[in-house]
């Protein structure tokens, strides 16, 4: 089926009894003859046959599209650092004051995802089946996973444990996105246990019988107030934290965590936009651009570029000697560390596939450290 | 003034205490005390009542106005410390060991006193300085009552050369933070020293910006020498006194701080100071309170105008409508109105690409937020960032961690070049 499929066919007809499996590829329209005769008919278009599209529609829950991106007005930075975080699947922090757009901004992410391809489906689907979550009649999924657990969410919770082994969050949000906002209320071990399947994309749980180890490859999108009472640097509105528990409070989110997100942006108060400026462009352009950026990626190194090792990124053939001699000056002048150094170069690559280009430019590289913690202001 | 009220009624208000009520005449009779301490001749009292100044500066709960009091009421201060505990009404906020002390120092000889605190002091490489040196700063002259006995680290000349206080906020937004760095980079050029109070945010930003144009800078702290608070500008505490700076404060070596010592130091920054420029202060600040001592003891005052819809800019503004002070509508005018120089030579950088030129162009007529560049450059908002994060790593613009873009004085130095180059 999906050969035919990526053969450039848009119907099939099939048996009856395989009609359930065939409808597992989606883009094609599946039809089930019981015999030979009804074939012709459906073909010459005397007895056209039922579209079968139950399966599909069985297989849901779909993640529900969310807002529109367009619903975001202003903030034209969070847009484009989220469309690049989605782009090379890189992990984003979005800080700001309430009422800055931040959750409305992680609502409409799922909407900007690509589907999942068939082999990742099956190992979704397999942790879901493991988790007991899965529909019997609706045996694989398709949409990538969105989870978002609240943020009392216990450390076990969020990455699995158990006495029988039960994924947690974060290998439900395999091949998916880990939604965290508010993300300095989660208590702190639970944020602890995060930099495993961050760094190493799995989850080892130590058992008496031994350890097991779950994938949890989840892309993390997070969001926070900048301090507890949320109007630090806020110009309209006094900040009434004091000195230490504001900074206790931003240090709640570990220089090792902080180290692993790629892209850091600090929303400010949605003023000084004009409307004609601020409304950008709507979810599935976004979408589009994000699926030609898959695309790119893809067929250039075979996977994304959050998935590339330091050695295979900084190759020739993916971001290039002049490129990276940029990052290593422009890094070191803006003390930016070395790991965060490798993720700006692979938000720099993420961002030139974004712009359709084969090579890593300086402009990519700046754009890349701009997202970076303190660094870049 | 400094704000103090009264507490219970064994004590009369602080101004009736400076002056004594008619009808009671001070024990010493000379009828000197009538008009504080500020007025007494110093010269009469002669140094020989120095080492009794610094013990009777030590007694717990003891500030300049209680000092005049007692100082006005015995003559001397060497005459004071053998009343004992008699002295104890005079003390305007006793502490729990005031008694304490007040009766220790009473068998003590104010010699060994002093002697063992100018040791403290110089183990940190600090001096003493009381009213009756002629080291004293001259400027204190007008602080009425003015602090007896100061702890100075560094150079004693940066206290007596022409200066101009900058005050602000801790909580400083961007903007304050840019524009306290403008003036304290064009004062320290100008060579004016430049006094603030070492907090974090506005005073920290002028102290640096004076540090970086080759200036001097004195630091009014709230807190001993040996523990320079806040403790991480320990190290900008040590770079001022270095480089031709000073640290000055009225706390004692060893002394933890309270409430009160923050007062006492935005007094002394007033009184240090010529002139007093306000940078960002919302509607309570201590920055407020160094303003309205400025006004009091007559020094000129000046305030930056912000947005009326910033809350950090409250007192500033208002400062400006009351007709408290003179709005600062620029560097140049404020060095003008200062009768300095303002001097320009600063270095030019290197070249830009089209779009940082269009973003710092942008930022030199106007600060701005990622929204407002947007609109003001019409470059898409990754170039935006991509530019924004080579002016930073160039020098050239910064945010101080906030929304909103400046360009820094590297970028306004290089503003006639880059003209030059558009004419040709």
């Amino acid at each position: 089926m999906d050969a035919a499929r990526r053969a450039g066919c848009r119907a099939t007809i099939v048996a009856p009894a395989a009609v359930s499996e065939a409808s597992v590829v989606s883009g094609i329209a599946v039809h089930g003859a019981p015999t030979l005769r009804a074939a012709i008919g459906h073909l010459s278009g005397t007895t056209p046959l039922p579209r079968a599209g139950t399966e599909r529609s069985r297989s849901a829950p779909e993640a529900r599209p969310g807002p529109d991106l367009a619903e975001v007005v202003g903030q034209s930075l969070a847009r484009r650092a989220l469309e690049i975080a989605l782009a090379g699947r890189h992990h984003l922090f979005m800080e700001g004051a309430p009422g800055t757009g931040k959750s409305l901004l992680l609502a409409a992410a799922r909407g900007l995802q690509p589907g999942l391809d068939e082999e990742e489906s099956i190992e979704v689907s397999r942790i879901y089946s493991i988790a007991g979550l899965l529909d019997r009649s609706a045996p694989v999924r398709r949409a990538r996973p969105v989870r978002q657990p609240h943020h009392t969410i216990s450390a076990q919770a969020l990455v699995g444990g158990g006495p029988r082994v039960k994924p947690g969050e974060a290998s439900l949000a395999h091949r998916g996105l880990l939604v965290l906002d508010e993300l300095r209320h989660f208590r702190s071990d639970a944020l602890d246990v995060l930099r495993q399947p961050l760094e190493a994309g799995a989850i080892t749980v130590a058992r008496v019988e031994g350890a097991v180890t779950l994938p949890a490859r989840f892309q993390l999108l997070a969001a926070a107030n900048p301090c507890p009472c949320g109007w630090r640097g806020s110009r309209r509105r006094p900040c009434t934290c004091d000195e230490g528990g504001a900074r206790r409070y931003a240090a709640r989110v570990s220089g090792p965590l902080r180290d692993r997100v790629d892209l850091w942006v600090s929303m400010g108060e949605p003023t000084g936009f004009r409307l004609a400026e601020a409304v950008g462009d709507r979810s599935a352009t976004v979408a589009a651009r994000i699926a030609m950026a898959w695309a790119a990626q893809r067929e250039r190194q075979g996977s994304l570029n959050s998935d590339l090792s330091a050695i295979a990124l900084l190759g020739d053939g993916i971001l290039g000697p002049r490129a990276r001699r940029t990052l290593e000056r422009e890094a070191s002048r803006l003390a930016v560390n070395p790991r965060r150094t490798v993720g700006a170069a692979r938000v720099a690559r993420t961002i030139a596939d974004l712009d359709g280009r084969a090579t890593v430019a300086a402009a990519h590289i700046m754009e890349a450290l701009h997202y970076q913690p303190g660094a870049a202001r | 003034m400094i704000g103090v009220g009264t507490r219970g009624p064994r004590r009369p208000p602080a101004d009736q205490q400076l002056h004594v009520p008619a009808g009671s005449p001070p024990p010493n009779g000379d009828g000197r005390a009538k008009a504080g301490w500020h007025d007494l001749d110093l010269a009469a009292v002669g140094r020989d009542d120095r080492a009794a100044w610094v013990a009777l500066s030590l007694i717990p709960g003891m500030g300049p106005v209680s000092f005049g009091t007692i100082l006005a009421r015995h003559g001397t201060a060497r005459a004071a410390l053998r009343a004992g505990e008699a002295l104890l009404p005079l003390i305007h906020r006793p502490g729990p060991d005031t008694l304490q002390a007040l009766r220790r120092q009473r068998r003590q000889r104010p010699e060994v006193v002093c002697a063992a605190v100018e040791a403290a002091v110089a183990r940190v490489g600090g001096e003493i300085l009381t009213a009756l040196d002629d080291a004293y700063p001259g400027s204190l002259a007008q602080l009425d009552p003015r602090p007896p006995v100061l702890y100075v680290a560094g150079s004693l000349d940066a206290l007596q050369g022409a200066s101009v206080a900058i005050v602000g906020t801790r909580r400083a937004s961007g903007y304050g933070r840019s524009v306290a760095t403008d003036i304290g980079d064009a004062l320290a050029r100008a060579g004016l020293v430049v006094v603030s109070g070492l907090a974090v945010g506005i005073d920290a930003e002028a102290h640096r910006a004076a540090l970086e144009a080759g200036g001097r800078s004195v630091a009014v702290l709230p807190s001993p020498l040996d523990r320079v608070y806040p403790p991480r500008h320990t190290r900008l505490a040590d770079q001022l006194r270095s480089s031709g700076g000073a640290l000055v404060t009225e706390v004692p070596p060893g002394r933890a701080i309270g409430r009160p010592d923050f007062a006492r130091r935005n007094r002394l920054i007033a009184g240090l100071a010529q002139s007093v420029v306000v940078v960002e202060a919302p509607d309570r600040s201590g920055a407020l309170l160094t303003a309205s001592i400025a006004l009091d003891i007559g020094r000129e005052l000046y305030a930056v105008p912000g947005p009326i819809d910033a809350v950090a800019s409250r007192g500033c503004n208002r400062l400006i409508a009351d007709h408290d002070a003179t709005i600062v509508t620029s560097t140049g005018s404020l060095l003008q109105r200062l009768g300095a120089r303002f001097d320009d030579g600063r270095p030019s950088v290197g070249a830009l690409s089209e779009a940082e030129g269009l973003v710092v162009g942008s930022l030199l007529q106007r600060s701005a937020s990622i929204e407002e560049l947007l609109v003001s450059t019409r470059l898409p908002v990754g170039a935006i960032a991509s530019a924004l994060t080579l002016l930073e790593a160039r020098g050239l613009a910064t945010s101080y961690g906030g929304a909103t873009f400046h360009a820094t004085l590297a970028a306004r130095g290089r503003g006639p070049a880059r003209r030059q180059r558009a004419h040709a």
